[in-house]
């Protein structure tokens, strides 16, 4: 009987091993993805697919602003909404960049998402040296939150209120608002959001919560936890800056599930699949290119199921790979997104469009 | 096809090499897994999992044959390889295979008089189909054995015959 079994075994390895084998090869197919650019306009009223923008390359830069108009529904500002750049001074705040950003928004039809009003970086040095009592503290982050929200009322669909406040351990991050404001500062930005503009959505916004199940769970216990005490929180933004490698899909699949089980909305909020962040990659291959669209393809297909009232929208962090923030940030060439650096579609944008 | 000749393979491993279909059951909650084996008393045997609570196209499949090689009266201890994959991908021309894995278990037989029913603990590295990353999953469920007591006991004590040899 052992050694039927055993011939069984031989054999139907064997056939798996040359199966697995033929899929290998399937794969490096360098047609695997062609599409074209034409009539690509993401328009469709369930599905959102965004980008995060310049709005200085918005205005100068004519191929930039061609792909913004005709491929994208939805738009983050990169960097304009943070607190450094709208409230740079105390008492004043500078608004026409991003006014700028929700005119061309308003006048291209295309919704707005607010990124981001609490944030422990990217904040002006007016906020790190600031030297007040308590009340002083929550006097100016109460007004920092209305005074954004309410300029913004009816032009921004959706803001990420607070952003990248759990550490890697599920627990709250260490940062100048934990410090001033005290724990209950998450709930506190939220209810002076909701108190600004009532029919405006609110988000969480954080890193890593596609990989590490001890934070994706925090944060859906935490927010949870929020709710029942009547906190308006509608959804969470997984940033999902990933790369071709890690995380594995059903880690991605597994975080999704958690939060739509909560009945959360669900915004892939700042997607860039990296294909060189071990450095080896300098130049990339079709070989490559198709694994990208591969598994952007298989996170779409998930994202895709999740009902309706759940899916948010999908954000693209940045144009073009020129743009991306990973080039300057990790001094590092690498190719994350869905257009090249001469704004054509790389085979990840076929396999959005498909 | 070759969605079809991994199905083959599953049936011909789970209703052939045990020769009758005597299976286990097997539900592991954290991670909402359903999994059906061939007998799990036998020297060779084969586990089939399906992740379930997940939309159609993203239920993940996996299928490992695992050889008990130390078999108690009330514990047994596995290890097999095997490779987990989702046909749905086959259908929009992504790779069948998500990955591989090898997997050490433990199942227990908590009740003396109900050794059908049995706690079930793995741990199981994992590494994607490109060979280039990797996890450590673990997992922890209960199992119940489709198979008379009676038959349990002729296995186990099989078993001891040939190790007193």
């Amino acid at each position: 009987m052992c050694r039927k079994s055993f011939c069984n075994l031989l054999i139907n390895y064997s056939v798996c091993f040359l199966t697995l084998n033929s899929g290998c090869i399937k794969k490096v197919n360098d047609a695997k993805y062609e599409c074209n650019m034409n009539a690509a306009y993401f328009s469709h009223p369930n599905y959102f697919i965004g980008v995060a923008v310049d709005p200085f390359l918005l205005n100068s830069n004519v191929p930039y602003n061609k792909i913004v108009v005709e491929q994208f529904n939805n738009i983050t500002a990169e960097n304009t909404f943070k607190a450094e750049y709208l409230h740079p001074i105390k008492d004043t705040f500078y608004f026409d960049n991003a006014d700028m950003l929700a005119n061309f928004c308003a006048s291209n039809n295309k919704r707005l998402h607010g990124h981001t009003l609490i944030w422990h970086k990217q904040l002006p040095e007016w906020i790190y040296n600031y030297k007040g009592s308590n009340n002083d503290w929550e006097t100016l982050f109460k007004k920092h939150i209305q005074t954004i929200v309410s300029h913004f009322k009816g032009k921004v669909l959706s803001w990420d209120v607070v952003n990248e406040a759990f550490d890697e351990n599920g627990e709250l991050r260490e940062s100048i608002w934990l410090k001033h404001i005290g724990s209950n500062y998450i709930e506190k930005a939220f209810k002076y959001a909701a108190e600004a503009d009532k029919d405006v959505l609110l988000f969480y916004n954080d890193f890593n919560l596609e990989s590490n199940p001890k934070k994706h769970n925090s944060v859906i216990s935490y927010f949870n936890l929020l709710r029942k005490r009547g906190v308006k929180i509608d959804g969470i933004g997984v940033q999902m800056h990933i790369n071709i490698n890690y995380p594995d899909i059903s880690q991605i699949k597994s975080c999704l599930n958690e939060i739509v089980k909560s009945d959360y909305k669900i915004h892939l909020s700042e997607l860039d699949i990296s294909i060189n962040a071990n450095g080896k990659n300098n130049i990339p291959t079709q070989e490559i290119l198709n694994e990208q669209a591969d598994f952007l393809k298989k996170i779409l297909l998930h994202y895709k199921q999740i009902p309706n009232a759940n899916q948010f929208g999908i954000t693209f962090w940045g144009v073009n790979d020129a743009n991306s923030w990973i080039r300057s940030f990790y001094n590092r060439i690498d190719y994350p997104l869905l257009f090249d650096d001469n704004y054509q579609a790389k085979p990840a944008y076929c396999a959005l469009k498909e | 096809m070759k969605q079809l000749i991994y199905i083959t393979l599953i049936g011909f491993n789970l209703f052939n090499i045990n020769g009758k279909a005597q299976i286990a059951v097997t539900y592991i909650p954290f991670q909402s897994i359903f999994g059906i084996s061939s007998n799990v008393e036998k020297l060779m045997w084969v586990d089939y999992k399906i992740e379930t609570n997940n939309f159609a196209s993203s239920l993940d499949m996996e299928i490992s044959q695992k050889i008990n090689f130390k078999r108690k009266e009330i514990v047994n201890y596995y290890v097999g390889p095997g490779f987990s994959f989702n046909p749905a991908y086959s259908f929009v021309d992504l790779p069948f295979t998500n990955g591989y894995f090898i997997e050490f278990g433990t199942r227990i037989k908590p009740i003396a008089k109900f050794k059908n029913i049995q706690l079930m603990f793995e741990l199981s590295p994992y590494i994607n189909n490109k060979l280039n990353n990797g996890y450590l999953r673990t997992r922890l469920g209960f199992s119940y054995n489709f198979i008379p007591k009676s038959k349990v006991n002729n296995e186990l004590n099989k078993e001891n015959t040939v190790n007193a040899r």
